[in-house]
């Protein structure tokens, strides 16, 4: 790790902490603005690649941990990772780095537009909802109680249900991020990695 | 056959009452692609003055001149030393000679705390903790900044950055300070406290600017040209010079 | 950035980071392999108390609590349909006491303490763990310093763009903010280089044999 990667993942990370800060952005498509923080995570995988996207992630959960309000709406600390939705934060960082693996495979920088927006739109499909929503859903149900001993199938499939209203926006984001890791790797290319 | 001291190509240079002037920097048929772009060519110095200012337009090359003094941009072609030490070879040990004060002090004041941040540079030549807090607080007073020393970097004003940046970098007592356009920023009184401070200085400078009046009392001027050196010589000679040059 | 932390003379304040971590992972185990009501609901008072007492900032504990409301339907939801109440009772209470819990630590603790607890745990992991230590105590401190200026780099841009009577969008903010943190991060990594930090050593050296690639990508 060069000086230089220690620098963008840290300016990276603090890029994802003020766009917790920044309000939400309407969308057309969707009754409630966006909130811009895990489109960060996915473009933090997609713009630095696997390894330095996964770093911008698990920096990010440090921060949380040693109780700085740097996740949106100023939540932090310990209560946030140790809570039920701890999973989808902690999901961050294989979801950064399975996004960054996929679009550097798919879209090496400078791909253009169509290639780029697939292969960031499926490593964002791949991290930030498969394997986030499984973190995310997989620490809920260890929390969620069972007394009532339903299958394990049935509560994975109605959890999902549940959490299911988070996926326009997220489809929104990935969608986003593809557009902008296209345009930044214009604007300003850097290599993945 | 014996040495002559004036010839040999490390020797220090000494002023007129035997000091030694600044550091020996030399240029050596130094040639810089960037990018596929030639940046500078054909480049031959013997620098060892203790004031030295460089002009040119902008895209001449002037910055990249200064970074290969420390090493952040190593030559293509030919070789740049410093005291005999090779900026790409001896790179660590040239930096602890050579500081480098950026136009955007914000981007070089990188941790959160005035204090912290000017402790930084002792603290990587291996000081403590607790001793690299009393340097950089020292350093701080020196300028009059001492009241900055707790205070968020992001905080100060655009002259005090420029000021702190020059702590952070004189506190490691290097014996050549490179300035990129120091002055550009900033308004006429803070100039003039950056144009103050670096007079003040112990260790020599090679200051890099588009602000004539800052050159005036320099040892030596060169004015860059689409990647050469176009005029090397006395200060208003090279200010006359670069002003029928941009007309 | 303000840390979360509140200065007080509570026992929790006086507590060692160290134990006070390790006491809350077993609180946390422990509440959440426990079904027992009564027991639950004991722990989630006692821990609400410990929380108040050690007066958290009200933005905090509102907005911790907005952002489980919905976790919290959905688990309600599916105990409903399972026509469980108590599933839905246990969970309440033990999200309650767990997350009360941890956040009276993280109010009550430095993050200077954390930090230093979390660095000298990876300084035991030997040469490599020091080195990660002291990079990973570079990089929470580059974080804190940016956040305001990409907060105020924000708010110019979103500024430029109403004075062009042009609508909020993500791409208008988030590309520009975007190439602004990759430039400083170059600078600042010259920066670094410049004052002698010892990286792995001249990543910013732009030579052809040594190239970093990414200019030239």
């Amino acid at each position: 790790m060069t000086t230089r990667d220690l620098v963008l993942v840290a300016l990276f990370t603090a890029l994802v902490v003020a766009l917790g800060a920044v309000p939400g952005i309407p969308v057309a498509a969707l009754p409630v603005p966006i909130v811009l923080q895990n489109l960060g995570i996915i473009l933090a995988g997609a713009v630095l690649g696997a390894w330095r996207g996964a770093a911008v992630a698990a920096l990010l959960v440090v921060l949380v941990a040693i109780g700085l309000p740097v996740l949106s709406g100023g939540r932090g600390g310990l209560g946030v990772l140790g809570g039920p939705t701890g999973g989808f934060i902690l999901g961050w960082i294989p979801a950064a780095f399975v996004t960054g693996l996929v679009a550097e495979r798919i879209a090496p920088v400078g791909s253009p537009l169509g290639r780029t927006f697939l292969g960031v739109g499926l490593g964002g499909l791949l991290g930030g909802i498969v394997i986030d929503y499984a973190a995310g859903i997989a620490w809920l149900l260890a929390m969620a109680p069972n007394e009532a001993g339903l299958p394990l199938g049935e509560r994975l499939a109605k959890t999902t249900l549940g959490m299911a209203v988070f996926i326009p926006g997220d489809l929104v984001k990935i969608a986003l991020a593809g557009v902008i890791t296209h345009a930044l790797g214009k604007a300003y290319p850097i290599a993945r990695r | 056959m014996g040495i002559d001291m004036d010839m040999h190509p490390n020797a220090p240079v000494l002023l007129d009452d035997g000091r030694p002037a600044g550091p020996r920097v030399r240029f050596d048929g130094v040639a810089v692609d960037l990018g596929g772009a030639s940046v500078l060519r054909d480049i031959d110095l013997d620098l060892a003055e203790r004031r030295i200012g460089v002009l040119g337009l902008n895209g001449s090359g002037k910055s990249t001149l200064g970074r290969l003094v420390n090493g952040l941009v190593a030559p293509t072609r030919g070789r740049v030393t410093v005291d005999g030490l090779d900026t790409v070879a001896d790179g660590r040990a040239v930096r602890r000679k050579v500081g480098f004060v950026f136009q955007a002090p914000e981007n070089q004041i990188v941790l959160p705390i005035v204090g912290e941040d000017v402790a930084l540079g002792l603290k990587t030549l291996g000081a403590s903790r607790k001793d690299a807090a009393a340097g950089a607080r020292r350093a701080l007073e020196r300028f009059g900044l001492g009241d900055l020393v707790d205070r968020s970097s992001h905080s100060l004003s655009g002259g005090q950055r420029q000021l702190v940046a020059l702590a952070a970098v004189l506190v490691m007592e290097p014996a050549l300070v490179v300035f990129d356009e120091p002055t550009t920023q900033l308004d006429l009184r803070n100039r003039n406290a950056v144009a103050r401070a670096i007079d003040a200085m112990d260790a020599a400078a090679l200051v890099i600017t588009h602000d004539l009046d800052l050159v005036a009392g320099y040892d030596r001027c060169l004015v860059l040209e689409a990647g050469r050196v176009a005029f090397d010589g006395a200060p208003a000679e090279a200010v006359r010079f670069y002003r029928e040059r941009a007309a | 950035m303000i840390s979360l932390y509140r200065p007080g003379a509570t026992p929790l304040h006086r507590l060692p980071a160290g134990p006070k971590l390790a006491l809350l992972s077993i609180a946390g185990v422990a509440l959440t392999v426990t079904t027992h009501i009564g027991l639950l609901a004991v722990a989630a008072a006692a821990a609400a108390g410990l929380l108040a007492s050690a007066r958290p900032p009200g933005d905090l504990v509102r907005g911790q609590a907005m952002g489980l409301l919905w976790i919290t339907l959905v688990v309600l939801g599916l105990a409903a349909l399972a026509g469980s109440w108590r599933d839905g009772v246990i969970f309440v209470f033990r999200v309650v006491a767990l997350v009360s819990l941890a956040t009276a630590v993280t109010v009550t603790t430095r993050t200077a303490d954390i930090q230093d607890l979390l660095e000298r745990g990876l300084s035991r992991l030997g040469p490599g763990g020091e080195r990660l230590a002291e990079r990973l105590g570079l990089a929470i401190a580059l974080v804190i310093r940016f956040v305001p200026e990409l907060l105020a780099h924000a708010a110019a841009l979103d500024e430029a763009r109403k004075a062009r009577g042009l609508k909020a969008s993500a791409p208008r903010l988030l590309i520009p903010l975007l190439v602004r943190t990759l430039r400083t991060a170059d600078a600042v990594a010259e920066a670094l280089d410049a004052r002698g930090y010892p990286g792995t050593g001249g990543s910013a050296v732009a030579q052809p044999s040594k190239t970093s690639g990414d200019t030239a990508a």
